[in-house]
C-alpha cells in the first residue's frame, strides 16, 4: 500500500511538473523616451536638450540662439558641420540664473552656412529659441525639446512664388528612416521617394517640396520615424520674406498669443490628426475683448484647411483654436499683397514703412511670419526673446479665462536685474509688453495668478517673426 | 524522488532561483538512478509474476529511452550546454588591438539572450561583461554593490531621457560598447530589443557600428573610456583580477569595480563608488577575501573527510 502511494505521488509530481507552462514573457520595457505623440514642449526642472534645425550662419546672415534659465546653468552648444565626417563645432556658455544669454552662431561658434544646432542645458527650468536674420529677412521660433515618433507640420505651401523646404535634422548617432506623408487641399499625396527617406546620423536633409507637390495652397506634413529619430522643421519663403517653425504633436486646443503684426495677414493652418470629421472653432482675442466662435470650420480627415483671420479684427490679436478632436495647427502671416489662396499678387513692393497703428513703429508689410501655438495655458512661462536695434520686440500675454490675471514679468539677461513689472491682463484679452532694446534682454520670466499663454513678436525693417513661449511643466 | 526533483527543477523558472533548479535537477538524477537500479535488479530475478514482468518491461523501455536521450545530448558534443554565441557577438571588440582588455561591453535586450544572470530596469534586461569575451566567473552576478547601483542610476537617466549623453554616462564604468541583443530592426524586430535600440539611437555621443557586427552596436564617442584609468587618463589593461599599465609614480588609478579593500597597492580609497589605488608600480593587484577562501578550503576538507569516513564505515560493516 505504502509503495503504491509513493508511486502515485511520484507520478503526480512528475505529471504536474511536466504540464507546467513557463512563466509569461516579460513585458516590453517602457522607457518613456519615445511615443507616438509627445507631451507639449516645456521647460522642466531637469537638464534638457534643445534642437534648433534652422540655425544658419554665413557671410550675410547669422542666427542668435537664445537661452533663458531660472537656475544657473551651463549651455553646451553644438552645430553640425555640413561636410560629412567633419567634427561638429562646440562651445560652452554660462547663464547666471535667473538669467538669459544669446549665442551668436557666426561670431561665437562658426560660419558654416546651414548648420542645425543642439543646445544642452545643464539644469532647468530653461528654454531655447533661435532667431535667424540678415539685412533682408528675419525668421525664427522656439526650439524643440521633445522627440516624438510622429510629427505634424502645418502651414506649408507650394503655390506659385512660394517655396517650402522641409528640414529633417537627425542629431543622433543612429541613422534615421522616416516616412513623410503630405496632405493638401487636393487630399493625401503619397510620394514614393519620401515613404522611406534616410537621414544619416548627425546630419540633416533639406527637401524642397515643390518637385514633389507643386502648386498646393495648403500643405501639411506628417513625419513618422520608421527607425531612428529626426527633428523636423518647415522653412517657407517667397519674394517678400521667410518664416520657419518646428513640428508639433496634435492637441485639442491651441493658443496663439499673437497671430499677426503690422499689416501681415494671418491664417490658421489646421489639420485633423484623426480619421473622423471634426469641428474647429476659432476665437479671436484682442486687447479689448474676445470674439468667440469667430470662425467655425468642419474638417474632413486628411484634408487640411487654411482659415483666413484678417477680416476678423485689427491687429494685434491672439487666436485660440478649439477642436472636437486633436488637431495640428500653426499660424502663418503673409504680406497683404500676396493672395494667400493662391492667386497671383503684385510682387513689386517689397518694403513699405508708413506711420501706422503702433506708435513709434511703422506698419510693416514686408515679410512673412509663422509659429506654432501653445497647446495649453500655464501660470508660469520662460521665454527666450531677442531684440535687434532696428526692430521692436513685444511680449504678448493672452488670458482666455473668465477673470483678470495678474502677471509678474521679469526681463532676463546676463546681468543680475534688467527690468520687470506687474501687469493685469483682463479676461478674454491680450496684452502687449514692449521689451526694451539695447539693454541686453534675452529672455522673460512670466508668473501669473491664473493660466495664461505667452508668445512674442519681433518686427522691423528686416521683416517679422512670431515666436511661441515655453511653459513650465 | 525523481518526480519531486523534476517539480522543483521546473519551479526554478518561476523565481524560486537557480539554486533550487540545480538542486531539483540533482534530485531528479538521483531518483532516476534509483529507478534504473530497481529495474536492473528486477531483470536478474529468475522468477517473476506476470504483472511484475510487465512492469519490468515498461521499466526497461523507460531506461532505454533515458539512455538514448542522454546519448543524443552527449553525442552533440556539448552535453546539453548552450553554444558559445557571445564570442562571435563580441568579436568586433578585438578590431583595435588592446581596446578590449581596457573596456567593457554593456549588453541589453531580452533576458533570455543574456549570458548568465542579468539585471532589469523598467522591464529591460541589461548586464555588463568583459571584452572580448566574458569569463566563466562572470556568469553569476553578485548582489548589487555601490558601483552597480550607480550604474543603474545612470541607465535610468538614459532610459528616461534625462540625459542624451549615454557615452559620457557609461564611460565612468569602462563601457566602450553597447550591444543590443536580438533583432532590433525590421518588421520582425523583437520589441524589447527595439525599445533598447531606440534608447541608444537617440544619444548624442554614441556612434553606430555597422561593419562586421551581427547585432546593433554603438560605440562611445567620448574620450577617456577605461575600466582602470590613471589620473592622467591613461587606461590600463585587465589581466585576470589585476590591471597593468605604465607606472606613473605619485599618480593614482581609478578602478571601476565595486569598492573592495582587496585592491592595491596602497593607498586604497573609495572615490565615486569605485576603487582608487596608487599607480606607482604599474599594476593593480587584488587579494581575495582571505576569510572566504579559508571557509571554502574548510568546506572542501570537510567533504573529503566525510567521504573517507563513509568509505571506512562501509568497509567495517
Amino acid at each position: 500500500m505504502r509503495r503504491a502511494v509513493l508511486l502515485i505521488l511520484a507520478a503526480v509530481l512528475g505529471v504536474v511538473a511536466f504540464v507546467q507552462v513557463g512563466p509569461p514573457d516579460p513585458d516590453v520595457p517602457n522607457f518613456g523616451t519615445i511615443g507616438d505623440v509627445t507631451d507639449p514642449d516645456g521647460a522642466t526642472e531637469s537638464p534638457s536638450t534643445w534642437y534648433c534645425p534652422w540655425v544658419t550662419a554665413g557671410d550675410v546672415q547669422d542666427t542668435d540662439m537664445l537661452v533663458a534659465s531660472q537656475p544657473s546653468v551651463t549651455v553646451d552648444a553644438t552645430i553640425l558641420h555640413p561636410i560629412a565626417n567633419e567634427q561638429p563645432v562646440t562651445g560652452a556658455f554660462d547663464v547666471i540664473g535667473p538669467g538669459a544669454t544669446v549665442i551668436s552662431t557666426g561670431d561665437e561658434l562658426a560660419r558654416l552656412g546651414q548648420s542645425p544646432a543642439i543646445l544642452e542645458i545643464s539644469n532647468g527650468p530653461a528654454a531655447a529659441a533661435a532667431l535667424q536674420y540678415s539685412d533682408a529677412f528675419l525668421l525664427g521660433d522656439r526650439c524643440v525639446v521633445s522627440t516624438p515618433k510622429v510629427w505634424y507640420l502645418t502651414g506649408a505651401s507650394t503655390k506659385e512664388g512660394t517655396i517650402t523646404e522641409l528640414i529633417l535634422f537627425n542629431p543622433f548617432a543612429d541613422n534615421a528612416t522616416v516616412k513623410v506623408t503630405t496632405y493638401s487641399e487636393l487630399d493625401l499625396d503619397l510620394i514614393q521617394e519620401l515613404q522611406s527617406y534616410d537621414v544619416a546620423g548627425r546630419s540633416w536633409a533639406s527637401i524642397d517640396m515643390e518637385p514633389y507637390v507643386d502648386l498646393r495652397d495648403t500643405l501639411v506634413f506628417t513625419i513618422e520615424s520608421l527607425s531612428g529619430q529626426v527633428i523636423p522643421a518647415i522653412k517657407r519663403s517667397d519674394e517678400r520674406g521667410d518664416a520657419t517653425w518646428p513640428g508639433t504633436a496634435p492637441s485639442q486646443t491651441w493658443d496663439f498669443p499673437i497671430a499677426t503684426v503690422g499689416e501681415l495677414e494671418p491664417f490658421i493652418s489646421v489639420m485633423s490628426a484623426g480619421d473622423d470629421q471634426i469641428v474647429v472653432d476659432i476665437d479671436i482675442i484682442t486687447p479689448n475683448g474676445a470674439v468667440r466662435n469667430a470662425r467655425q470650420v468642419t474638417l474632413d480627415a486628411s484634408i487640411p484647411a487654411l482659415i483666413p483671420l484678417s477680416d476678423l479684427a485689427a491687429p494685434p490679436y491672439g487666436v485660440r483654436v478649439r477642436a472636437t478632436a486633436p488637431v495640428a495647427a500653426s499660424v502663418i502671416a503673409t504680406a497683404p499683397d500676396e493672395d494667400p489662396t493662391g492667386g497671383e499678387g503684385s510682387l513689386e513692393t517689397t518694403t513699405t514703412t508708413t506711420g501706422g497703428t503702433d506708435e513709434g513703429n511703422g506698419v510693416i508689410i514686408k515679410g512673412m511670419a509663422g509659429t506654432v501655438g501653445n497647446p495649453s495655458a500655464s501660470s508660469e512661462w520662460i521665454v527666450p526673446v531677442s531684440t535687434l536695434v532696428d526692430a521692436e520686440t513685444t511680449l504678448y500675454i493672452m488670458n482666455t479665462g473668465t477673470e483678470a490675471a495678474t502677471v509678474e514679468w521679469e526681463a532676463l539677461g546676463e546681468s543680475e536685474y534688467v527690468a520687470g513689472g506687474t501687469v493685469t491682463v483682463e479676461a478674454d484679452s491680450i496684452l502687449g509688453v514692449p521689451v526694451e532694446v539695447g539693454v541686453g534682454v534675452y529672455g522673460v520670466s512670466v508668473a501669473a495668478d491664473r493660466p495664461v499663454s505667452v508668445g512674442w513678436s519681433i518686427v522691423g525693417d528686416r521683416g517679422a517673426a512670431l515666436v511661441a513661449g515655453i511653459a513650465l511643466r | 524522488m525523481a518526480g519531486a526533483g523534476f517539480f522543483v527543477s521546473r519551479a526554478g523558472s518561476f523565481g524560486v532561483g537557480f539554486e533550487a533548479e540545480s538542486a531539483g535537477l540533482a534530485l531528479t538524477g538521483l531518483g532516476l538512478g534509483v529507478v534504473v537500479g530497481v529495474v536492473s535488479a528486477t531483470l536478474v530475478v529468475p522468477e517473476l509474476g506476470r504483472w511484475r514482468r510487465f512492469a519490468a518491461g515498461l521499466g526497461v523501455l523507460g531506461v532505454i529511452f533515458l539512455l538514448v536521450a542522454a546519448s543524443t545530448i552527449v553525442l552533440g558534443g556539448r552535453i546539453g550546454l548552450p553554444g558559445d554565441q557571445i564570442r562571435g557577438t563580441l568579436s568586433f571588440t578585438e578590431a583595435n588591438e588592446g581596446e578590449a582588455e581596457r573596456s567593457r561591453v554593456l549588453l541589453v535586450g531580452p533576458e533570455a539572450l543574456m549570458p548568465g544572470d542579468s539585471r532589469s530596469i523598467d522591464g529591460g534586461a541589461y548586464r555588463v561583461v568583459s571584452a572580448p569575451v566574458p569569463d566563466l566567473g562572470e556568469a553569476r552576478l553578485a548582489s548589487m554593490g555601490p558601483l552597480d547601483e550607480k550604474l543603474r542610476d545612470a541607465l535610468e537617466r538614459i532610459t528616461t531621457g534625462d540625459t542624451q549623453r549615454a557615452g559620457s554616462e557609461l564611460a565612468e564604468y569602462g563601457v566602450r560598447w553597447i550591444v543590443v541583443l536580438g533583432d532590433s530592426s525590421g518588421s520582425d524586430a523583437d520589441e524589447t530589443s527595439l525599445a533598447w535600440r531606440q534608447v541608444f539611437a537617440s544619444q548624442l555621443d554614441l556612434l553606430p557600428l555597422s561593419a562586421g557586427v551581427t547585432n546593433a552596436v554603438f560605440v562611445t564617442d567620448t574620450p577617456n573610456v577605461g575600466r582602470a584609468l590613471t589620473s592622467t587618463a591613461a587606461s590600463w589593461a585587465r589581466n585576470g583580477w589585476t590591471y597593468t599599465g605604465d607606472a606613473e609614480p605619485g599618480k593614482t588609478v581609478q578602478v571601476a569595480e565595486n569598492p573592495d579593500s582587496g585592491f592595491g597597492p596602497e593607498p586604497w580609497r573609495v572615490i565615486s563608488s569605485a576603487n582608487q589605488v596608487g599607480a606607482d608600480t604599474g599594476i593593480v593587484t587584488y587579494e581575495p577575501d582571505s576569510g572566504a577562501r579559508t571557509q571554502a578550503i574548510a568546506v572542501a576538507v570537510s567533504i573529503i573527510v566525510l567521504a573517507a569516513l563513509w568509505v571506512w564505515g562501509r568497509r567495517r560493516t
